[in-house]
């Protein structure tokens, strides 16, 4: 009997627990970004955030990420450009090479943990041509417009994040690149429909004897 | 109910002559003997160890194949090459010799048409067995790039497979009919509803007819384009690459041409077999091998010349990493393969065929198998000594295949081999109704006393409805 109720009690005890860091939840936190306006493609860019809690007080060792949404041809998402942890003072000085010619919607995100609650906070960083070419170009071979010339020609394109069912489905459809390949299943799959449409004819003839 | 008009009979069809065509076109559908029971077991058999082997790559990965970072094809892609070739039998040879109104194929675009479904289907797994992650397949569709060869390929194989099914279903139409009328009462319940829906109610009346001939004429008016397309996209996945042996403007149209050859020779074997087994002797004869044969003989010298064009071509420049890629095939590693298909691919059976001593059934089927066996080989050497040539300095690979892959290569065959016999066993072998229609009988060719077996069998009551 004794052991039901210690078994209980201890029980008990964990459900109040866990309830308590329920009801205590996770604090508000603020985090604030900056980075340079504009960097040279190449270059080597240093951003900075700092996280804080309600009450202004540093928070220290959070995990902080710099991410920014990126497209290569038919894919995109966020990618990480760097990761690290604030130090005593909340703040997180981070670097990356700026790869991509254009506008980059850099983001600093802190994802949140037992205590605090996630943050983020934006900056804006626009990267030009330098002397130093593009580190990457799809452009080889010919090019034909609206076959391999993808979005974003001679570049990664950026794009918003989005990852909504009819952002998916659109991914799939070819836009401008690929649009003879396309246009020949087109041509092809509506003549099968055709023949497809001649067999209900052939179902739906009045039979009988064959004259 | 009669499947057939009789009143558009082809020149010189009596009744007694149809009577027997219908006959020996059904009479697979009303019986099954042990003995295709025991071929039947044997195939599952074979096909249950290609898979048991499968399960190891799909376990340990392919490192149990022989591929590795620089030969990363081997005989997978090879047999994807060499099946999608294949399947230019039928489609692309039916249609062209419908389009060009050729009578004597009538006999036989049925087993071509057959060999391309059958053949596309077995091909399309290849790379699939290929992938060491097939659980990804859906990411070549979901991430797949509009620019990419591997992209084409999936369109232009699936486009193809729907396409040639339908080829295929549609002159089955009044067979279906044909069957359900004349199989009568003692033919098991499922086949029985399996013509009638199949059979889409068809009477013959003018206007299912004028129906039937619109959809043939519109496939095998597309349907050319479309294969001929599916392999000039699968020698793109070679061209497309930056590996020196495959560095060729000739490769699509080398690459059709090569799928025609074997296809064709594919087709004089799937004949031979059939015609034996089934008994079709008064109905497949000698004019069908002769003609296919002449076929086959052109398309020897057709390959011929391109190997020719093409090795002139490099041979004479002897640029980048070409002098070693034409040492492994003439004296190297590769020598006995390479010697083999000029030979025996292209040589022998041209002369076999050409030489009116050895211009007989038995020696056009031989022809025809040598020329299937070469050509496996060509696509081999294609992949694995492209492969082979190195992209920088260092020491060539090797490839062996391994028994993880010659046992899925024998189940991928046999797997082709069950569905042809499983398909001649639901859908007759013959398009009956276009031989009574348009080809009527040969002449000189006369009924064979074929021993009739006691069948299951309602057709010597006629039809029954």
């Amino acid at each position: 009997m004794n052991r039901v109720i210690a078994a209980t009690v201890i029980a008990l005890a964990m459900l109040a627990g866990g309830a308590g860091i329920a009801l205590a939840g996770s604090a508000p936190t603020r985090l604030t970004f900056s980075a340079p306006a504009q960097a040279t493609l190449g270059e080597r860019v240093t951003v900075q955030a700092r996280l804080v809690d309600a009450q202004g007080e540093p928070i220290s060792g959070a995990t902080i990420a710099i991410v920014a949404p990126l497209r290569f041809l038919n894919g995109g998402g966020d990618v990480v450009l760097w990761e690290g942890r604030a130090d005593k003072n909340g703040n997180a000085v981070g670097s990356f090479e700026a790869r991509v010619v254009g506008p980059l919607a850099l983001r600093a995100v802190f994802r949140g943990d037992q205590l605090y609650a996630p943050a983020e906070a934006l900056a804006e960083l626009k990267v030009v041509e330098g002397a130093t070419p593009p580190l990457y170009r799809e452009r080889v071979g010919v090019h034909l417009p609206g076959l391999n010339e993808p979005p974003g020609f001679g570049q990664v394109a950026l794009i918003e994040p989005q990852d909504t069912v009819i952002s998916r489905a659109l991914a799939l459809w070819p836009a401008m690149s690929g649009w003879p390949i396309a246009g020949a299943l087109i041509v092809i799959w509506s003549v099968y429909a055709s023949v497809v449409r001649l067999l209900f004819r052939i179902a739906a003839a009045p039979s009988g004897a064959p004259r | 109910m009669e499947a057939l008009d009789r009143g558009h009979a082809a020149p010189g069809v009596t009744p007694e002559w149809r009577e027997r065509l219908e006959r020996r076109g059904l009479a697979p559908l009303t019986g099954t003997s042990r003995r295709y029971w025991i071929w039947v077991a044997f195939l599952l058999a074979v096909i249950g160890w290609a898979l048991y082997a499968y399960s190891r790559q799909l376990d340990e990965g392919l490192i149990v194949t022989g591929m590795r970072d620089r030969i990363l094809w081997g005989v997978y892609i090879a047999s994807f090459v060499f099946f999608i070739g294949i399947s230019h039998a039928g489609t692309l040879l039916s249609a062209i010799l419908r389009v060009t109104k050729a009578r004597w194929q009538l006999s036989v675009t049925r087993m071509a048409e057959f060999i391309t479904v059958v053949a596309l289907l077995v091909g399309a797994l290849f790379p699939l067995i290929d992938m060491g992650r097939p659980d990804r397949l859906l990411n070549m569709i979901v991430y797949g790039r509009w620019q990419s060869p591997l992209l084409w390929d999936i369109f232009a194989i699936s486009t193809y497979l729907t396409g040639s099914t339908l080829y295929l279903y549609l002159p089955l139409i009044p067979d279906f009919a044909l069957a359900r009328d004349r199989l009568g009462p003692t033919a098991a319940r499922w086949r029985r509803s399996l013509f009638t829906i199949a059979a889409l109610g068809w009477t013959g009346t003018p206007e299912q007819r004028k129906a039937l001939d619109r959809a043939i004429s519109l496939m095998m008016i597309v349907i050319i384009p479309v294969a001929v397309s599916v392999h000039t996209v699968v020698s793109w996945i070679f061209g497309m690459t930056l590996r020196v042996s495959f560095n060729s403007t000739i490769l699509g149209a080398y690459f059709v041409a090569g799928a025609i050859f074997s296809g064709i020779a594919a087709i004089v074997v799937l004949m031979a077999v059939l015609r034996k087994l089934l008994h079709l002797e008064e109905f497949i004869t000698k004019t069908q091998f002769v003609n296919l044969g002449y076929l086959m003989a052109a398309f020897t010298l057709i390959m011929g010349y391109g190997n020719l064009s093409e090795y002139i071509t490099h041979g004479y420049k002897m640029e980048g990493g070409f002098p070693f890629h034409f040492e492994q095939l003439m004296t190297g590693p590769f020598s006995i393969l390479f010697w083999s298909y000029i030979v025996g691919g292209l040589v022998v059976p041209g002369l076999i065929i050409l030489c009116p001593r050895t211009r007989r059934i038995a020696g056009i089927t031989t022809a025809a198998v040598l020329v299937l066996v070469t050509m496996w080989i060509e696509r081999y050497l294609i992949v694995v000594a492209g492969l082979r040539v190195p992209l920088m300095a260092y020491e060539p690979a090797s490839y062996t295949p391994t028994w993880v892959e010659f046992s899925i290569l024998a189940g991928a065959f046999a797997l082709f081999a069950l569905l042809i016999t499983l398909f001649a066993k639901l859908f007759p072998v013959i398009s009956v109704w276009e031989v009574a229609d348009h080809r009527g009988p040969e002449p000189g060719s006369e009924p064979l006393a074929a021993p009739e077996r006691p069948r299951r069998t309602a057709l010597a009551e006629g039809s029954a409805t």
